[in-house]
């Protein structure tokens, strides 16, 4: 199954190198929901979010002759996605956070108001981590949030294995000293750990 | 580590809905053929890789029909690729179809049943017609040599701008000059045509090129006006009789030959006929936004204030001042190869710039000046990637569907 996938990937980006608009679009439909998973979990919901969707995939087709085969297609945009993330978290280091979480009206009765609450603990936990140096979020958000083997982050974000373990557990080590002093925020990692 | 593994079923991605999923891959598309457009645009510097199939294919066409022009090969350098190689000159004939041939910094654009010569001396394009009409578009030369069309006893003599040549078999030239200035060379006399010109027999008489409409004549009278591109424009004329869509021709030559026989006898008939004349017509009527006032109606100076615009600003300023010069270039100083190049620049440093529409308008509107060919139609694509609300996407819509 594994083999005719890689197959199609093949033939898809072929049809792609050869201009025709049809494989480009099939690709970007085949993609997208992974690439906007990705992007998501790394930066939270965003207002840029349609923007950074565009710029990744007109990398991964301005790129796309570099797709060697070695990598599934699959990871090889994902590796696209995190640079792009990557790139974005590095330039608005001193921009105002662009977080938009729409706050829910909280349906009446205890499941409303938990539902509210783990909201709003994943909102503090994204303004948590925009104080994070971008490597070491990148890390954390693909490792804990998107639930990659720490190999595979490694790999994604071209860092060896133990630097990414360390950018991890950095991580790991700020947000526990921020939940210290925020209840939302430590309600939602201890509920991570249960 | 992985005491936080859970938080990934606690980050719980929002869905986009398919409104913003169709904007996001309409622009992914969008900038996709913008791409493609400017790879092409790059490319077109050097000589293209087709050149030479083209030029093949002319050549083995001039064989079939025994079109033997190469005496004036002797003392001519040719390569398609501007090289001077000390090779004869290409003797070459288009049949009912015409073609265009691609020299990167002048496309030829050859009607049918046109034979001539083309050399490369120096790197220079020299063209000797022997009959029939050629529309060459001439980017700037700068230290190029020029580009010289011989035409009888006529040399028509360019350094950038978009021409059409034609000699009749009575052996009568004229010259009609869409963009820029040429020099006519005759019998020891020098004369000067721009744009919006038409030289015949000595005679010169005011075109409207972009109305398509005459405006008067401006020296001797008595000559017959001819708009470039309206239905008797000789560039045209392959179009004129094209057989109803479906009806049976090989592909690449749908015209058939009943536009042989047309373009013989000169009839044309009249504009309505044409659906592609019409388009050219369509997109030669649409407004072309104003730029920024910088203060002159002198173009060269108005260019040079866009210039500074463009490179001493930042933002808005800047991006009014790249489209000022594109408007100046393309339209006052015939210079579309400079023009597609300053629009190619806009697009890349303001992909969402406030002039984008009318930039790639421009755009569209230059590439589809020698027809609707593939550059045409990609532009189309790009505008309507771009603006699918606009008020001319009907128009730009037809273009992406044209066959000519």
């Amino acid at each position: 199954m594994a083999a005719v996938a890689y197959v199609e990937d093949i033939v898809l980006v072929d049809r792609c190198l050869t201009g025709e608009e049809a494989a480009a679009r099939e690709l970007f439909r085949k993609h997208r929901a992974r690439v906007h998973a990705c992007l998501y979990r790394v930066l939270g919901a965003n207002r840029d979010m349609d923007d950074l969707l565009q710029d990744a995939f007109i990398q991964v087709f301005q790129s796309l002759k570099g797709w060697r085969a070695e990598a599934s297609l699959a990871t090889w945009i994902d590796r696209v996605a995190v640079r792009v993330a990557y790139r974005y978290l590095s330039q608005r280091k001193n921009a105002p956070p662009t977080l938009e979480l729409v706050d829910d009206v909280v349906a009446p009765g205890p499941s409303g108001a938990r539902r509210a609450s783990a909201r709003e603990g994943v909102r503090r936990l994204y303004a948590a981590l925009d104080a994070l140096p971008p490597a070491a979020r990148l890390a954390f958000a693909l490792h804990e949030l998107e639930g990659r083997p720490m190999a595979e982050v490694a790999s994604l974000t071209g860092a060896t294995v133990t630097a990414t373990k360390l950018r991890v557990w950095r991580a790991r080590r700020a947000l526990t000293a921020k939940a210290a002093a925020d209840p939302v925020l430590r309600e939602l990692l201890a509920e991570g750990v249960r | 580590m992985s005491d936080d593994r859970n938080l990934v079923d606690r980050v719980v991605v929002e869905p986009l809905d398919d409104e913003r999923w169709t904007a996001i891959e309409r622009g992914v598309i969008g900038a996709l053929r913008t791409a493609s457009i400017e790879r092409a645009l790059a490319d077109a510097r050097p000589a293209r890789r087709w050149v030479w199939p083209v030029l093949g294919g002319a050549l083995a066409a001039a064989a079939a029909v025994g079109v033997i022009l190469a005496r004036r090969a002797p003392d001519r350098a040719i390569d398609p690729t501007g090289d001077p190689a000390g090779a004869p000159a290409l003797a070459i004939a288009t049949d009912a179809t015409g073609t265009r041939i691609d020299l990167g910094r002048a496309v030829l654009t050859v009607a049918p049943d046109t034979a001539f010569a083309l050399a490369r001396p120096g790197g220079g394009v020299d063209v000797a017609l022997d009959h029939g009409a050629i529309e060459l578009a001439v980017a700037h030369r700068e230290d190029l040599p020029p580009v010289v069309v011989h035409a009888g006893d006529v040399d028509v003599i360019d350094v950038g701008t978009v021409f059409t040549v034609e000699r009749r078999a009575d052996g009568a030239v004229s010259v009609s000059v869409r963009e820029g200035e040429v020099r006519i060379e005759r019998a020891g006399t020098s004369t000067r045509v721009v744009a919006g010109q038409r030289w015949a027999g000595g005679e010169l008489v005011a075109i409207d090129s972009d109305r398509g409409a005459t405006t008067g004549p401006i020296a001797q009278t008595g000559a017959v006006a001819i708009p470039i591109g309206g239905p008797n424009d000789l560039l045209s004329r392959r179009h004129v009789a094209a057989p109803p869509r479906g009806a049976a021709a090989p592909h690449g030559h749908a015209d058939g030959h009943a536009a042989r026989s047309g373009a013989a006898a000169g009839i044309a008939p009249p504009a309505a006929a044409d659906p592609i004349a019409d388009l050219r017509a369509a997109i030669a009527a649409q407004p072309i936004p104003a730029a920024s006032d910088v203060g002159t109606t002198d173009p060269t100076a108005a260019l040079e204030r866009y210039r500074r615009l463009a490179t001493d600003d930042k933002g808005a300023q800047a991006s009014g001042g790249l489209y000022g010069m594109a408007r100046v270039q393309s339209l006052a100083l015939g210079q579309s190869a400079e023009a597609l190049r300053t629009l190619g620049a806009y697009v890349k440093r303001f992909p969402d710039g406030a002039e984008l529409e009318a930039v790639l308008w421009l755009r569209l509107r230059i590439l589809c000046r020698g027809g609707i060919d593939d550059a045409c139609r990609a532009a189309a694509h790009t505008y309507l990637g771009r603006f699918p609300d606009s008020d001319r996407a009907g128009l730009v819509e037809r273009i992406t569907v044209a066959r000519q």
